[in-house]
């Protein structure tokens, strides 16, 4: 299969986040609202400049983003609606760039948030997909944390997988999260806590779980010729939902089928990644993207984490603003997190958290879970 | 024995999904299609490999599988089972192919990767039945 078209002619020119909050303050139109504009004023712009829209929420029916469009006073050429998880806001940019470049639109904000908290996001599992309602309803199977506990199980009976390792993740990533004043969990993990924390289903730990929240994160990509200053770039991008078909607990995902494309299209490879972006809903399906982008083999990605520097300003960082395990899953808002902060890295606007060099990274996402399984996976490669 | 719940009812609002969860007996049926001669789990309207909606059939399974992975689930996605025990979840790869994900029931003991289960269908009323994984007889 021949690489996509370049992603050339369009800039990252603007991105904004919204304050996380750990009980749910504000309605989630609010968090989407103020996502976008400091997306908005970031890149210098009106919003009567912004001609397409690609938004991502799960709490947003009954509204959606035709309407969210509406609300917020946007009259748009594109719309965009994110239905494939935390994969989401990959693919919003990704398809934003395309219609940027076919001259669709030239200025299109996308925006990813969500106001949770634990009972909503166990509520969702109902409306979120049939096979989840119906097959899964029935049984206690403890929402994604029972499937990825499944997904963490096997890879442990198959590839020797240790939790100690999976822990270097996400105490790593909490060490990050010390220099980022919008993640809810700042202070250190160490080891010992996540080993010893309690099981939500065995495997999976509590440190292994995200703490569900409000918020929201956007960024705003405009036709290079409008931008007032040299933006960011997206130099590949690739995306698959439902690869292997048949499989009900997924070892091996869709980022298999991309990632040589993704690199190729780079015209860089795995190790020339001044950090990597991850989608961390948990540090099992972290391990797994490693594994499945290429950088390092097939079951050997408990070994690539216990034994690499994955903080900021260590040999490979990994979510350099603590991830969404810190930070805190503000539902669809988790797809847009990695692509803020590599964004802000890639800017020299990370603080207290910069990455020491920071010219190319890799975002992952993921999500969109039906019967046992994440469907859709996306990445993209920014450089500045 | 686990404490006493009552499992959450299935939304039945389609042929599929009722014949599922009311009709089979004490078999568990799955959906056949007869053109590629492959079972299809979970249920669905047409064959997943030649998208075939009139050749589908409903045919009971032998039952019989084998443990592909499990989990305790300490932390339930519904209040129904805060008074119970913490229950198994099973990935069950059925003889015949398909994977399907239960909880074990009381029977089923410590499962490991490579057991084999057989499906069993309880009651867990308004006229539906769900199937459980046990230990095979």
């Amino acid at each position: 299969m021949k690489n996509p078209q370049a992603w050339d002619g369009v800039v990252i020119a603007g991105y904004g986040e919204a304050p996380y909050h750990r009980r749910q303050q504000e309605h989630v139109l609010w968090y989407l609202a103020d996502s976008v504009r400091r997306a908005l004023v970031d890149a210098e712009i009106k919003p009567s400049d912004v001609d397409g829209l690609s938004a991502t929420a799960f709490s947003l029916p009954p509204d959606n983003a035709t309407t969210l469009a509406h609300h917020l006073g946007l009259d748009v050429r594109w719309v965009h609606h994110g239905v494939h998880g935390g994969a989401s806001a990959i693919i919003g940019v990704l398809e934003a760039i395309r219609a940027i470049q076919a001259g669709d639109a030239q200025v299109v904000v996308v925006v990813a948030a969500d106001a949770f908290t634990v009972d909503g996001h166990m509520d969702l599992l109902d409306r979120f997909n049939r096979p989840m309602r119906d097959y899964l309803g029935p049984y206690s199977y403890g929402g994604p944390n029972g499937i990825f506990a499944l997904v963490q199980r096997r890879h442990m009976y198959e590839y020797g997988t240790k939790r100690e390792q999976l822990g270097a993740l996400a105490v790593a990533q909490r060490r990050n999260a010390a220099g980022n004043d919008n993640a809810l969990l700042r202070g250190p993990l160490t080891l010992d806590d996540y080993l010893n924390a309690r099981m939500i289903a065995d495997p999976i730990g509590l440190y292994d779980c995200v703490l569900p929240c409000a918020g929201g994160g956007a960024v705003v990509l405009m036709a290079e010729d409008l931008a007032k200053e040299k933006g960011i770039r997206v130099i590949a991008g690739g995306q698959r939902h439902n690869y292997l078909l048949d499989e009900v607990v997924v070892l091996d995902t869709g980022f298999q089928t991309f990632a040589a494309s993704l690199f190729d299209q780079a015209e860089l490879g795995p190790s020339d990644m001044h950090f990597v972006q991850l989608y961390d809903d948990y540090p099992i399906m972290e391990v797994i993207q490693l594994e499945d982008l290429g950088f390092c083999e097939k079951g050997e990605g408990g070994t690539f984490v216990e034994r690499t520097n994955l903080e900021f300003d260590g040999t490979f960082p990994v979510n350099t603003g603590g991830g969404q395990l810190s930070a805190g899953q503000c539902g669809a808002g988790g797809g847009i997190i990695g692509l803020v902060e590599g964004v802000r890295q890639l800017s020299c606007e990370g603080g207290d958290r910069q990455c020491p060099t920071a010219d190319v990274g890799l975002i992952a996402g993921f999500g969109m879970v039906g019967y046992g399984r994440g469907l859709s996976t996306s990445a993209l490669i920014l450089a500045n | 024995m686990t404490a006493e719940f009552r499992r959450p009812q299935p939304v039945l609002d389609n042929s599929i999904n009722e014949y599922f969860f009311r009709s089979g007996g004490q078999q568990v049926e799955l959906r056949f299609c007869d053109d590629c001669q492959r079972w299809i789990f979970y249920p669905r309207v047409a064959c997943p490999s030649c998208l075939s909606l009139d050749s589908l059939r409903w045919k009971p399974v032998s039952g019989r599988g084998v443990i592909t992975s499990y989990t305790k689930v300490y932390r339930s996605q519904h209040p129904a089972f805060d008074t119970s025990d913490p229950l198994w979840l099973l990935a069950v790869e059925l003889e015949e192919g398909p994977v399907i994900l239960v909880n074990g029931d009381d029977m089923l003991d410590s499962p490991q990767i490579g057991n084999e289960v057989e499906l069993v269908k309880i009651d867990i009323g308004e006229g539906v039945s769900i199937p459980l994984a046990t230990a095979p007889h």
